[in-house]
Order: structure tokens, then sequence, then C-alpha cells
């Protein structure tokens, strides 16, 4: 790259830097001999923590990753961008803060508010991701229900004020439908069929009652876990395990499935991959079931990592999740460095169905597993570290789609000025 | 029919001769063959080894009018396996020469290749000193301005 040879070898001299030059193109193959738009073009596809990594090879190619031009030729090119993110709550701390999962590296980098203004609800929030951002909805602020929303940018690590929901209402259920968010209970006791369930509408940001009647004669209760089958249908299970369907585009009533949770607990982290329904099971398990069924079973091969993480066995799964690849992401507590630390562990692992004569069978294969954020301090009951959420992004060309609407709201620190 | 044939010389001075449709894939020798018809083109910054490759690739890529109709020589599905297969093979620095050839002879498809394999590449390295190894950088940071960066690149990543 030329000019950035003529910047940091004018001091050596012309007749030198020639030498040089020459030296370099036999022996050197770093990109900065390269120009700079072929430069661009292989670096506007890579992630902004492999930039971030890139950048600091060399004070050449930090100008390189830094360049205006660059970042400006990755918004043209609106590329596909994996990232992971993370909202976990470390005790003894009053509030839940976020992170991003990097990608190669594989610790949790803190992502910090530009904006302090903003403040998460201690617990209780239920979330929703839609294409690069994640609703924050309800929650539990000085330990009463919100009706605040917030939506996080994760591309822009910012906060943007969303108008409030009609109902204050904490552990909720949400759900995503197109451009719907359907928001389900968590109002407490002022409850009855019109105001149980809400619905916020993307395209013209308004919170509206969702009136649902109930084809069964009673309604869901506390919904512990919900997911979005083949993006139109709503399928929840409530705390006393009962399963139940809502489909708004067909006939907008809660259809009880009849199904009963074949091992209710407190879980609430299902998640669904290929038609698949997966959660966390005790003692670091992982369970699967097809969602008319509820009849969990375990995934096969993992008993390895079960015999080898003493802690994911003894403490458990903290927290299921999916990224990007369609594989799982498991979160755990250990203490590999005896009772004085505590690390927050994750293994990433990959699906496989297999169909015999002895039925169906899922297996999972490892493909990492290991310590991704250090504490200082030891566990005790006091001082833990809870995953809130997990969710695995791809910026894709829906990208735009996300701050539709949001860009209208000032953000939370402009407002408060 | 005999298909044109012109003559692409290396920087060695070995000359390559070449279907015309081939070499057109490169917008440069298509604009040369036009100004210049019946002439050897001497491609003086290009080693024969990089000029090879940089054929067989166009080979394999050219599309044939063969009067009725446009047809590739083989499905997109084959082309993509081919072009990961390709790249694959060649080495770091030769990489890097392919590279400089797509974008000296104007040859968007290989350059998008030979570029995705650089992203690739980087994006496998774990950390800075895996991508400095890899692609032979020198590190000129001192151990201050490492640390202020790392700063920096906690807000936000």
């Amino acid at each position: 790259m030329k000019s950035m040879e003529g910047r940091f070898g004018a001091i050596r001299g012309c007749s030198q830097l020639g030498l040089r030059k020459e030296k370099k193109k036999k022996k050197v193959c770093g990109l900065s001999s390269l120009p700079d738009e072929v430069v661009w073009r292989c670096l506007a596809q890579l992630s902004r923590l492999d930039l971030a990594a890139l950048a600091m090879t060399s004070k050449s190619h930090r100008s390189l990753a830094t360049s205006p031009c660059l970042w400006d030729l990755r918004w043209r090119m609106d590329g596909v961008e994996p990232s992971y993110h993370m909202c976990l709550h470390i005790y003894p701390e009053p509030i839940p803060r976020w992170f991003i999962l990097h990608p190669v590296q594989r610790r949790l980098k803190p992502i910090y508010s530009h904006s302090h203004a903003y403040q998460s609800p201690e617990s209780g929030s239920s979330f929703v991701a839609v294409a690069w951002g994640i609703y924050i909805i309800g929650g539990l602020v000085n330990g009463k229900p919100t009706s605040e929303v917030t939506l996080f940018d994760c591309f822009d690590h910012k906060w943007y004020a969303i108008p409030p929901m009609k109902m204050a209402r904490a552990s909720a259920s949400a759900c995503r439908i197109d451009d719907k968010i359907y928001v389900f209970g968590g109002c407490g006791d002022d409850v009855d069929s019109s105001n149980w369930a809400e619905v916020y509408d993307l395209d013209t940001l308004t919170w509206d009652f969702l009136c649902v009647p109930t084809t069964t004669t009673t309604r869901p209760k506390n919904i512990k876990q919900s997911v979005v089958i083949d993006k139109k249908e709503i399928y929840a299970v409530d705390e006393d395990g009962q399963s139940f369907s809502f489909s708004p585009s067909k006939l907008p009533h809660i259809v009880s499935c009849g199904k009963t949770d074949s091992q209710p607990g407190d879980r609430d982290d299902w998640c669904l991959i290929g038609g698949f329904l997966f959660t966390r099971g005790a003692r670091g398990t992982i369970l699967w079931c097809l969602p008319d069924e509820l009849d969990w079973k375990e995934v096969k091969g993992l008993e390895e990592l079960q015999q080898q993480q003493q802690h994911l066995v003894e403490y458990g799964i903290s927290k299921l999740s999916r990224n990007y690849d369609s594989n799982i992401v498991i979160f755990w507590n250990a203490q590999p460095q005896g009772a004085d630390s505590l690390e927050l562990w994750s293994a990433e692992i990959s699906l496989r169905k297999i169909e015999s004569s002895q039925g169906r069978e899922i297996r999972g294969k490892i493909e990492w597993s290991g310590s991704v954020y250090n504490l200082d301090y030891p566990l005790t009951d006091s001082n833990r570290v809870k995953v809130v959420y997990a969710v695995g992004f791809i910026r894709g060309s829906d990208k735009h789609n996300t701050h539709n609407g949001a860009r209208r709201f000032e953000r939370r620190s402009d407002e408060e000025k | 029919m005999s298909k044109k044939m012109i003559v692409l010389k290396s920087s060695e001075g070995v000359s390559f001769v070449v279907e015309e449709a081939v070499a057109r894939q490169s917008k440069i020798i298509s604009f040369l063959v036009e100004e210049f018809p019946d002439r050897e083109l001497p491609l003086t910054n290009m080693t024969s080894e990089i000029l090879r490759k940089t054929i067989e690739y166009c080979k394999k890529h050219v599309v044939e009018d063969d009067g009725g109709g446009d047809s590739s020589s083989s499905s997109s599905g084959d082309l993509k396996e081919w072009d990961v297969k390709f790249v694959a093979e060649i080495d770091q620095p030769r990489l890097m020469d392919l590279l400089m050839a797509a974008n000296y002879l104007d040859i968007p498809s290989l350059l998008d290749v030979t570029c995705q394999k650089v992203a690739d590449t980087i994006a496998a390295c774990n950390d800075e000193k895996e991508i400095r190894a890899t692609f032979n950088i020198e590190n000129d940071f001192t151990e201050e301005e490492v640390e202020a960066i790392r700063m920096e690149n906690q807000y936000p990543i």
C-alpha cells in the first residue's frame, strides 16, 4: 500500500524506502502490499470483531481497518454479519448488563452504554429479537412491574425508547409474528380477557389490547414458555404444563392443544431448531421433543462433556439458546480455578437427527467448549451469574427493518439532556 | 468456425495462446484486444505462474456463445465448488499475487473469490498474533499503544 509506506517510511529516506519495498515484496505478503481498494474489498466482509483484531496487528493495518472508506463500503455492501448478544445478571449487581460473544476469541465483551439514562429493569423483562435489534418488554423496576419498552440496537449498541404498553407487565410472554409483537400475561391480579394480551404493531408503532377468547373454559395461567412455529403460530405452555396454540392469521383464539408437558419444570428457555423443541434438563442434559407431543427425550452424545465438566452436572445448564448456525449454545457456572473464582462456561453443540429401527434419536456434537467470562469473586448464594437472555443474530438484508420506527424516537440520552 | 486466439506474454516472456472469449473476461484485455487487434499483449507485472492460474480460472468461467444462446461450460453449483477448490489450493503469497492479477486485469468474479478467501483466512485466526503470523505482518505498535487500542475496542466493540 503506497500511501502508508510513504507515511511511515518518510523518515527513512527515499532510497532506503525503495530498497525496503523491494525486500518487502519478496518476503512480506501482508495486506499492505495490496492496493487500498482491494484490501477494503476483502475487509468489507469481515465481522467487526475480526476487524478489531486486524486493527491491532500493525499501524498500517490499523489505518486500513478504521478507514471511513471501508466503513462506507461495508454499509453499501450490506454485508451479512453474525453476532451473539447476551444479557447477564451478575449478582450482587443491581441490574443486568449486556455483552457480546466474540465469535473467534469466544470471550464475552461488555457493551458499555453511551447513555446512562437507560436503566435496565432488575428482572422479569421479556425479550423479542427483531432483525438486528432486541425489544426489552416490561419487567420489574424497583420491585414494581413496568409498562416500558426499549429497543436495543445490536448494531449501534444503542437503546431506543419505544411507546409503553397499555399495561405494566413483568414475566410476560412475548413473541413476534410478521410485523407484530404479541405479549401475553404478566400483569398480575388486574387481569381479564380484555387486557391479558396486547399487541404492538411495528409499522404503526402502537400498542392495542388483544381480546383473546379461549376455546377452553380457562385462560392459560402464567405462560412459562412460548415459541413461534412456522412464523405463523405461537405455541405456549403454561405453568401447569398445559399447552396452547395461537395463530393470529387464522382465528384470534387461544386453542388448547390438550397436551401436557411431560417434564414441566422451572425452565425459561425453549428453543426451536429444525422443527424440534429443545430445552435444558437436569444435571447438564439437553432435552428435545416435537412441539405437538411434548414428550421430552434426552439429546445423546453429550456424555463426554458431562464427564469432563463436573460443574455442568452439579450446577446444571444456566441457559440454552441457539446461534445463527442453528447450533445449540449452552452456558453454565464453573469454578475450575477453585472456590475463589467464578467462570461462565459455554459449549456450542451441533445436532444430528438419526432415524433407526429403535426410533428417532437426536445426537449432539460438541463443536467448542470453554470459559467465556471470569469473575473475581467466589460463587455463593448471593454471588452468581444468571444468563437472562442470549440470542444469535445474523445481520443481513433485512437490517433496515430493525430501524423502522425506532429511528423516529430520540435516543433516550438525548431526551434526558 | 475456428475460434479467435490471442497471445498473452508473462513477465518472463513466456507466451500463452488463449481463446479470445476466455481472455475477454478481463475487462482490460477486452479493451486492449479492441484497441490493438492481432497483437501480442505483454503483461509485464504478471509471472508465468500467476498468468497460468488466471487463465485456468478464466477457462473454467468462460460463457460460450454457441449460437443457441449463452451457455456456461459448467452449472453454477459446480462452478462454486470448483472456485472453492481453486482458492483452497493456493498458498498465501500466491493468493496475494492472484488477487493483484484479478485487480489489475479487472476480472470481477476472480477478485470476488480471492477477496473472500482473504476474509475467510483472517476470520479463521484466533487473535491479532495469529493474523500477524499468517500474513507476515510486523508489529510496529508499542505496548502502550496496544493497551490504548484494547481499551478503545471495549467501547463499544
